[in-house]
């Protein structure tokens, strides 16, 4: 039986203190690069998760994307006794090159980890690799001069036990990341 | 970088990290001193350690002797010091 924690008095109402939203940059990783279960509930103390990827250095790579074009999101679902989390990630990816169709090809069958990186500095983890999220791209060459040229992905997966959590300050900066070329 | 050198081994330019109180960064030859030594010292030194200079050999130059005066008086010291 997990232990009863009953609830806390909490200032939620951003008192003094910027609440941006958005994020900056998706990294991701392959979860079958993953050497364990990343991250799992005994890697979340107080709220965040403090234990760094079971993963090979250089593993996670960086998506830089068009402006306020990124998105994730969590949602607590199910009736009482069958409650679960969903989490889920959107974002956008500008042009028509032949790199951005190789690249988005290896999302065929093929699940990942998210961090993204948030207007506050946060980093907040999406998906995990025993339930990775799975992107579905559309995309369009648009008609004419403005119209968005590019794809938009997203994914999302049920049934985790916890919503979107952010990182540890500490583990984000040991991550290594694959540097843009 | 003067003060601060990437650790053996560590291959610039493949890679990224979040460095403390600056953000994302690329780990090249552009990475200046503050950067490594925010690295350093937000924890994370598995990339840079302080570059540490071999001490230079200090020559000392022998001092010439003092040749004592022929009369073996300085000027002022002689005579009577009492004032009047």
């Amino acid at each position: 039986m997990p232990v009863l924690v009953n609830f806390s008095s909490i200032a939620a109402d951003s008192t003094q203190a910027g609440n941006p939203a958005g994020a900056r940059r998706v990294m991701r990783a392959l979860a079958k690069s993953f050497t364990g279960g990343w991250p799992i509930k005994a890697d979340i103390t107080a709220g965040e998760i403090t234990v760094a990827p079971r993963i090979t250095a250089g593993s996670f790579a960086i998506y830089e994307v068009p402006a306020n074009t990124i998105d994730a999101s969590d949602e607590l679902l199910g009736e009482p006794g069958y409650q679960n989390w969903k989490q889920g990630i959107e974002f956008q990816m500008a042009g028509l090159s032949k790199q951005l169709q190789a690249e988005l090809a290896k999302d065929i069958n093929a699940g990942s980890v998210f961090l993204v990186e948030l207007n506050d500095d946060q980093f907040v983890v999406v998906g995990t690799s025993q339930k990775p999220i799975f992107l579905k791209n559309s995309g369009k060459i648009g008609k004419k001069g403005s119209e968005q040229r590019g794809k938009t992905l997203k994914g999302d997966e049920e049934g985790y036990m916890w919503g979107l959590t952010p990182l540890s300050s500490t583990i984000a900066s040991a991550i290594t990341f694959i540097a843009l070329p | 970088m003067e003060k601060y050198k990437y650790k053996s081994g560590f291959q610039k330019g493949k890679f990224s990290r979040v460095c403390p109180g600056i953000g994302m960064v690329t780990l090249d030859d552009k990475i200046t001193d503050e950067i490594a030594k925010a690295f350093v010292d937000g924890g994370i030194k598995d990339v840079f350690e302080l570059v540490i200079k071999e001490p230079k050999a200090i020559s000392v130059k022998p001092k010439k002797a003092i040749k004592p005066k022929p009369n073996g008086k300085e000027k002022g010291t002689d005579g009577d010091n009492t004032v009047v």
